[in-house]
């Protein structure tokens, strides 16, 4: 026990932890509980035991007697607060805390000095007028984003923070604000913040990141019906970290082309109409169109909303033709993992990055499409773990691995292949776990014998060498830690892809414990809840089989319906049948095909050939402008419900303000439109629709919304007393055993078929999400304002191209135009190109091939030609 | 270690110089070898050598700034360790070093003083094994003879106790005291007293590298130690099993506090860290590391062959003595008796008014009491005992004044009070305000630099109040 001004708490962390604990009033201005103690600030000097000491740097010790105040402490404050006045004029919880100590800044003369102040950004401001030189901007950066991009300069007096010559807008700055939310002084802010100082914040919400699958903890702070500024919680999900997207990106919230009203197509135009209206025109025309209509969930609404979404197309409608955005994305995650481990989801959780000892990181660019994720693999990488990158893109994380696999776009399986076969061939197994938990190991080896890397090398473009390599490192790793991304999925061989990944972390024993195992980085927000509810054709919600009695009947009986008979169909299915007529009506819930679907031109002319298009969205999107009916829905701040992230981690989504006009909650349109069909349901609030989720599926059986209240929990959560399930396949594997798949490599037929030179690859940048309906509707435009096409020199010089010139990407399925990006984060041969923006129609280049076993598009490899836009 | 440097050696190429190595050869102007240039800037701005590029300079020393009637322009440098030669400049040649001794036999300066030249090969191989040297080191009770005076064994017990792959050993060779150059005599003149010292620790902790570090300002010692480093590893004395290596810095005081010092061999700025973790339990690379001053490394091989401390303590004289020296004392010997007996008394017509013992961090002590006993009790503060005595010519404010610059200059600006304190010494009117500052300086400041400031104007205030504000 230590004893604080007399009051008692345990001896754990430094005499300033406990300090806090207590509520004791010591001023701390370079203190960040995420780092290690600064020491530069020296204000938070109390007395131990008789001895004046930093409570920072001070550990607390059983015994001490800690006094906050005295005359000697107050004294020695008040002077080190006239000397910060010297050389600062700090604003902030610093300024506020020197002028409660009564410094005047008249007691010592103002150094001369010449502070930088800068307003490039379009997001942050500096002022280092203010700045009292805690180091907290310099350290929050390079400690925990890994950025790098301040440093101090000078010495004495002189020194102070800096970021180059450059104006800040053009430094390695990645905006996620990290700085400017540690910054006590105001020297470095944002505009959100300079806004709050003329605002009052009312309250303050949690939530969750509606961005990408990380599932960051927001604190929404809200002042009348706008969002004034969003922090980063303190979570196990990312310990008050955020992105450029997640932290600056929610001004679409308030933008004014938000859909207000309901609008109905008449005389070939959209027209507002009110709610009773269109619900009953789409009432009629679904009844119409009965047998003959499907529906895509969406991944960026909620668990609930995906849940009704399914229930509705399946026992309202009678209908499985129903897919979400997890078939464009890690279907094959699912699929591939389901067969070899027999689950579909990531084992492991983030928390396990700093536990790992090595990364695979496989076609994933983590630190710009799961930024918070990505920093967080990079200190690990920073702090002695090794690192693998499979990537036919020399992204950050690849910059900095120990070895970069810099395959060729197509080749995974192969590659793949061939590490399992140096694992193998070299001894590095680990025998007892291939002997207690899985199956076929003899077949298995012989046929991987066949894989040796210096067969396929060739192929892949990568030398046997460097795949033995990186195999050695692989198999030697005491805690060797996989994450993938859609450059795993998206591809012909997409699950069979997958499936190797889950070899190899079985060969060498890394399933089932800490640190290790296969983690898709899912996309988006609740891509692992929309196809845990059951938003896919051949499984209903808990991935329950349509097909099994006790299924059947356990959703018969809470449904009140019966299941359909006929067999569901994927999306690219789905859009066969309106080809064929077999589908004539379609119900789209915030995903934007048009722009995001592969061979855009054929999406758009199907939807066009629809009866009925429904899109219930919060813009009017490419898709939307096609549609019959469009419903305004909410944003992720304008309702309840919870969203799943890529570590099965259920997590609260809490309404922070009110849709806009007459927009509203999605699940409440969901719970109209299901009643105006003839089935009506009895959901008054999200937590009810959890309730029944809960009592369908079992892995949620122990999911309640007062549970998730804290950090939320991982399933599987089967009973109502279990904490929830951080790690799978502990002791076993759901089927008993896993299994050793021998896979193939078949090339794409996009390889077989064309003669073109280049191949396209396409995917995010950091500062947009997917379709850019969100983020292009704030600031980050400024930052990022179009598709940028990356380019290998050599490939730019051959076609006359140069930086920033306007390209044309011409395949068979059609053309869409990007901005040159001359560099070598391309391989020759490789492009690069990003799909944000509606105008450059990326999509309108990729083609129709999909995964052979989850009908997942390959925009990983698209045969184009290149020429300068005239 | 910046991310980008770190992102090239993990590319598989060979690793790359730390900033500081690369600007010290020249590096910086246009090719960054792969930093942000505001990383290169972070770290030349830190350190004099760096910061103006000036190759000669004039030595402004306590020594020197005294011996001096006029500034004389031109980039400075804080003392070149030729106090006994005041005033100097670097292009001046540098004349040998007066020492002897007034103990018999002499220990740290037992190969200079005698003429007894011994066969460095001994220093190594009369080595015993590690448990032997860590409990003679331990029973004599050697303590740091860098200022801080901390028992030697105990730090080399903890480093040894701390798991860990592998450990350091560092010589800390950046005097920067001035007034001080018994490191420079021993670096330059016996490196194998050193480095033997060093095997002796690295034996008894299970330390496979070590660090000299020797300061800029010092090239000679650079240059032997590296020489006496490759004579070593050719007699099979230093190897694999340690290797080291020589480190320079480029111009800091601050450099030479020992958490400073770590920073400044990774190759960066020279500040301080917060303590705990201690060197010896999380050094360099984050590995349980000792860092010795060149003066206790030297004494080692000395305490390890007998079993029993060597209470004595090499002391450089300088100032209004008729024959500034280094010279070896018992500790607890008067000041008053190693003027006399080892100087010559005072220099002639000249007058002893006060004396500064230990250098700016150090001690000032009125002519009336150069009777006091040069110990580390009977003298807390007189750290490395350099002596400069100053006749009455000198003022005490004049004193003080180059005390409030040399703060003010050194300060390396990572904690406040020390930053924005150092520089508004100067400024104080009276001794009340005065007081104040030396209270915050000493109560907040991060790192023995800021605590050791307000130590000889405390003297000064109490001694000679009435010439501190004329």
């Amino acid at each position: 026990m230590i004893y604080i001004d007399g009051q008692e708490t345990t001896a754990e962390g430094s005499v300033l932890d406990a300090c806090r604990r207590v509520g004791a009033s010591v001023p701390a201005f370079c203190h960040d509980e995420r780092l290690g103690p600064g020491g530069h600030c020296r204000a938070c000097l109390v007395d131990v035991g008789g001895r004046v000491v930093p409570a920072c740097t001070t550990p607390a010790r059983d015994g001490q007697h800690v006094t906050t105040h005295s005359q000697q402490l107050a004294a020695y404050r008040l002077d080190l607060a006239e000397l910060m006045l010297a050389e600062s004029r700090p604003g902030g919880r610093v300024g506020q805390t020197l002028s409660a100590l009564g410094a005047s800044g008249d007691r010592y003369a103002a150094l001369v000095s010449e502070p930088k102040q800068d307003a490039s950004h379009p997001y942050l401001r500096l002022d280092l007028q203010r700045c009292i030189k805690c180091r907290l901007c310099e350290r929050v950066c390079a400690d925990l984003q890994g950025q790098f991009v301040f440093a101090t300069l000078g010495r004495g007096a002189q020194a102070h923070i800096d970021w180059g010559k450059q104006a800040f807008a053009d430094s390695d700055c990645v905006s996620c604000g990290a700085c400017a939310a540690a910054c006590p002084t105001g020297a470095i802010t944002d505009i959100d913040r300079l806004r709050a100082e003329t605002r009052a914040e009312e309250r303050v919400v949690q939530s969750t990141c509606s961005y990408c699958g990380v599932g960051c903890q927001l604190e929404v702070h809200v002042a009348g019906d706008d969002v004034v500024r969003i922090e980063g919680a303190s979570s196990p999900v990312n310990h008050g970290q955020l992105c450029v997207k997640g932290r600056y990106a929610h001004a679409f919230a308030r933008h004014p082309e938000r859909l207000t009203t309901p609008l109905l197509r008449k005389a070939g135009k959209l027209m507002p109409v009110g709610w009773p209206e269109v619900l009953a025109y789409v009432a009629t025309e679904l009844t119409r169109l009965r047998g003959r209509v499907a529906a895509l969930s969406s991944s960026r609404c909620t668990n609930e909303e995906n849940y009704l979404v399914q229930k509705w197309f399946r026992a309202g409608l009678g209908s499985h033709d129903i897919d979400c955005c997890a078939r464009v994305c890690h279907a094959p995650s699912a699929a591939g993992m389901r067969r070899s481990l027999g689950t579909g989801a990531a084992t492991n959780s983030l928390a396990d990055i700093e536990l790992a000892d090595l990364f695979l990181v496989c076609g994933s660019n983590t630190t710009v499409s799961h930024p918070v994720t990505g920093a967080r693999i990079k200190q690990a990488v920073l702090s002695g773990a090794k690192l693998l990158v499979v990537d036919p893109r020399r992204t950050e994380l690849a910059e900095l691995a120990d070895v970069h696999l810099q395959l060729r776009p197509g080749t995974n399986v192969l590659l793949f292949n061939a590490l399992a076969a140096v694992l193998v061939e070299e001894g590095l197994v680990d025998r007892d776990f291939i002997a207690a938990r899985t199956d076929g190991f003899e077949e298995y080896a012989k046929f991987i014998a066949s894989q040796r890397p210096e067969l396929t090398e060739h192929l892949t473009g990568i030398r046997a060498e460097v795949v033995r390599k990186a195999a050695r490192l692989y198999g030697r790793a005491a805690r060797p830690m996989q994450v993938h991304g859609l450059g795993m999925t998206e591809h012909y061989q997409g699950s069979e892809g997958v499936m190797l990944l889950c070899n190899l972390a079985l060969l060498v024993g890394a399933i089932g414990r800490e640190g290790v195992g296969v983690n898709p980085l899912r996309g988006q927000n609740n891509v692992q809840g929309a196809a845990d509810m059951g938003c896919q054709p051949d499984l209903l919600t808990g991935y329950a089989d349509p097909d099994d009695k006790a299924v059947i009947e356990r959703f018969t009986s809470v449904w009140g319906r019966p299941l359909p008979v006929q067999r569901g169909r994927t999306l690219p299915k789905i859009y066969q049948g309106i080809r064929d007529g077999s589908v004539a009506g379609m119900f789209i819930l915030g995903e934007d095909v048009v722009q995001t679907d592969p061979d855009a031109n054929r999406v758009r002319a199907d939807l066009a050939s629809l009866e009925l298009l429904v899109v219930q969205e919060i813009f009017l999107s490419e898709t939307a402008r096609l549609a019959h009916v469009v419903l305004p829905g909410a944003s992720f701040l304008e309702k309840d419900g919870t969203f799943t992230n890529g570590e099965r981690r259920i997590q609260r989504v809490r309404k922070a303000l009110e849709p806009p006009g007459q927009a509203r909650a999605d699940w409440q349109i969901l719970c109209d439109l299901m009643a105006v069909t003839g089935y009506p349901q009895h959901f008054s609030q999200p937590a009810q629709i959890m309730d029944e989720i809960a009592l369908l599926a079992p892995q949620f059986a122990g999911v309640s919304y007062a549970r998730l209240e804290a950090d939320g929990l991982q399933w599987p959560v089967p009973s109502l007393d279990h904490p929830g399930t951080p790690m799978l396949h502990r002791d076993a594997f759901p089927q008993g055993r896993a299994k050793l798949m021998r896979v193939e490599y078949v090339p794409s037929p996009s390889l077989a078929s064309s003669g073109a030179s280049l191949l396209l690859v396409t995917g995010r940048a950091l500062e947009h999400y997917n379709s850019g309906s969100m983020t292009r509707r704030s600031k980050n435009s400024e930052l990022l304002p179009e598709d940028r096409l990356q380019i290998h020199p050599d490939d730019a010089a051959r076609h006359g191209i140069h930086d920033g010139d306007r390209v044309v990407v011409k395949s068979a399925f059609g053309e869409a135009v990007g901005v040159a990006e001359l560099g070598d984060e391309v391989a020759p041969g490789t492009l690069f190109m990003t799909f944000h923006f509606p105008e450059s129609g990326a999509n309108n280049v990729t083609t129709d091939v999909v995964d052979r076993l989850a009908d997942c598009p390959e925009y990983k490899l698209t045969p184009v030609e290149i020429r300068r836009a005239g | 270690m910046t991310l980008r440097e770190w992102a090239r050696r993990r590319g598989g190429q060979p690793a790359p110089k730390s900033a500081l190595a690369l600007l010290l050869d020249g590096h910086g102007a246009g090719d960054t070898a792969g930093y942000p240039p505001h990383w290169l800037e972070s770290v030349s701005t830190f350190y004099d050598y760096l910061h103006d590029g000036a190759a000669e300079r004039v030595c402004s020393g306590t020594a020197c700034r005294f011996a001096r009637s006029a500034p004389v322009p031109g980039a400075e440098v804080r003392c070149l360790g030729r106090c006994y030669e005041a005033p100097v400049t670097s292009a001046q040649p540098i004349g040998p070093i007066p020492r002897l001794s007034l103990v018999a036999p002499p220990v740290i300066l037992r190969h200079l003083v005698a003429g007894a030249r011994a066969d460095p090969e001994v220093e190594y191989s009369a080595l015993p094994d590690a448990a032997t040297i860590l409990d003679a080191v331990v029973a004599s009770g050697l303590r740091g003879r860098g200022g801080a005076g901390f028992p030697t064994g105990a730090k080399w017990r903890t480093a040894r106790d701390t798991e860990a792959p592998d450990r350091y050993v560092v010589a800390n060779g950046d005097e920067g005291d001035p007034g001080s150059f018994v490191d420079r005599l021993l670096l330059e003149e016996d490196p194998h007293a050193v480095l033997a010292g060093m095997l002796a620790c690295a034996r008894a902790i299970g330390a496979r590298r070590g660090v000299v570090f020797i300061r800029r300002e010092y090239p000679r010692a650079q240059a032997v130690v590296r020489e006496a480093i490759e004579w070593a590893e050719r007699a099979g004395f230093l190897g694999d099993f340690f290797r080291v290596r020589v480190v320079s810095g480029a111009g800091s005081y601050v450099a030479g506090e020992e958490t400073a010092l770590l920073r400044a061999i990774e190759g960066g700025r020279a500040e301080p860290s917060p303590k705990p973790p201690f060197p010896a339990q999380r050094g360099l690379d984050g590995l349980p590391t000792v860092v010795q001053n060149v003066e206790t490394l030297a004494a080692v091989p000395w305490v390890v062959e007998r079993g029993k401390c060597a209470d004595t303590k090499v002391v450089c004289v300088t100032g209004a003595v008729a024959r500034p020296c280094a010279v070896e004392v018992a500790l607890g010997t008067p000041l008053v008796e190693v003027l006399e007996r080892a100087c010559g008394g005072a220099a002639a017509g000249r007058r002893w008014k006060m004396a500064l013992v230990g250098g700016p961090m150090g001690r000032v002590l009125p002519a009336s009491a150069f009777g006091t006993p040069l110990s580390f009790e009977a003298l807390p503060g007189m750290g490395h005992a350099g002596v400069h005595v100053l006749s009455d010519e000198v003022s005490a404010g004049a004193l003080a004044r180059h005390l409030f610059d040399f703060a003010a200059a050194e300060s390396c600006g990572s904690c406040t009070p020390c930053r924005v304190g150092t520089s508004q010494l100067a400024s104080r009117k009276d001794a009340a305000s005065l007081t104040r500052l030396l209270d915050t300086l000493e109560l907040g400041s991060l790192c023995g630099f800021g605590q050791g400031v307000p130590r000889p104007i405390r003297d000064l205030l109490e001694h000679f109040p009435q010439e501190l504000f004329a």
